[in-house]
């Protein structure tokens, strides 16, 4: 058995990839993030990035300075509207709730949302698997190239077939966290190393 | 490496819950000594979310570019150092200095190894 945190495809490993823009650098969305005045929807199918792009462009909020807020729902983790009224409550001008899957609360309460975030002339920045909720910043899409990026970046010294990312992205219907869970269960089947690490870094 | 250190007593790699956990940082030439800081803390890897939690912060208030501390931690009862397929839980001591970083990790256990969660039949 290969230990989880031996996986090269465990999930720290998948977030510090991070978003892989496709037709455009992330720095051009982030222009167009803030002429939109922060009131945006991050759009695509399941698997196609979405929310490793909210979190991308959370942290260059961030580190820009500014205060931001966090929300997640789906069709799995109920979110209690009142922890949504209570974090837009204690919005300021300018500041940015980044809510996951806003497009699973029901239509009346996200008109409701929508209203509360222009009287506080805050931002909000959605994903969504449906355009028109709120003005589209981007539109995720895979493709096998893309899968095999990612892969080859997970497994530098590996060869990756391309036959073989295009066969798995088929198979999961061009959704690739679930391509990258199949391979985490294939490699998890694997050897054990042993040791304990020491790991550096900056930023 | 990026001049941070983290010099564990003995240089011990596994602990018993409760036992104490000392020795000392240190670092050479930063840029920034700004937040300077050790946190002992556990965090999960794996197929899904990440749970973290910090169990002791020490802050080094007016740290220098180059500088030296020593540290002692009380190790808790767990919870203990283990893996499987799916997760693995695992304990570390972290020291940043301005916005450089090392983990260093090591073993809390009531065996003194790692726990290994078989999956029965595999």
């Amino acid at each position: 058995m290969m230990r989880a945190k031996d996986n090269p495809f465990r999930s720290q490993r998948l977030n510090a990839i991070g978003y892989i823009s496709q037709d455009e650098p992330l720095r051009a969305i982030c222009e167009r993030l803030e002429e939109m005045k922060s009131i945006v929807a991050v759009v695509g199918p399941h698997g196609s990035g979405k929310s490793t792009l909210l979190r991308h462009l959370q942290k260059r909020f961030d580190s820009d300075g500014y205060r931001t807020h966090q929300l997640f729902i789906s069709r799995d983790v109920k979110l209690p509207w009142k922890r949504v009224t209570e974090c837009v409550e204690t919005m300021r001008p300018s500041e940015v709730l980044f809510f996951d899957g806003a497009n699973h609360l029901p239509t009346r309460r996200f008109c409701r949302l929508k209203k509360m975030i222009r009287k506080k002339d805050a931002g909000l920045v959605i994903t969504s698997h449906t355009e028109g909720l709120l003005p589209t910043l981007v539109q995720c899409r895979t493709n096998p190239d893309l899968l095999k990026e990612i892969v080859s970046r997970l497994l530098p010294d590996e060869p990756v077939e391309s036959w073989k990312s295009e066969a798995l992205f088929h198979q999961h219907h061009g959704n690739i966290r679930d391509c990258l869970w199949q391979l985490y269960d294939e490699y998890g089947s694997s050897s054990y190393q042993d040791g304990c690490k020491s790991y550096s870094g900056s930023g | 490496m990026n001049g941070l250190h983290i010099d564990i007593t003995d240089h011990q790699q596994s602990f018993l819950p409760g036992q104490i956990l000392s020795g000392t940082v240190h670092w050479d030439n930063q840029r920034s000594a700004k937040d300077a800081s050790l946190r002992l803390l556990w965090y999960t890897e794996g197929k899904g979310t990440e749970d973290i939690g910090i169990v002791e912060s020490v802050e080094y208030e007016g740290a220098q570019l180059s500088d030296r501390y020593a540290f002692e931690f009380t190790l808790p009862i767990g919870p203990y150092t283990f893996s499987g397929r799916l997760i693995s839980l695992v304990w570390a001591l972290e020291l940043q200095v301005g916005k450089e970083w090392l983990r260093h990790e090591f073993v809390l256990s009531p065996t003194g190894n790692e726990i290994l969660l078989e999956t029965s039949g595999k």
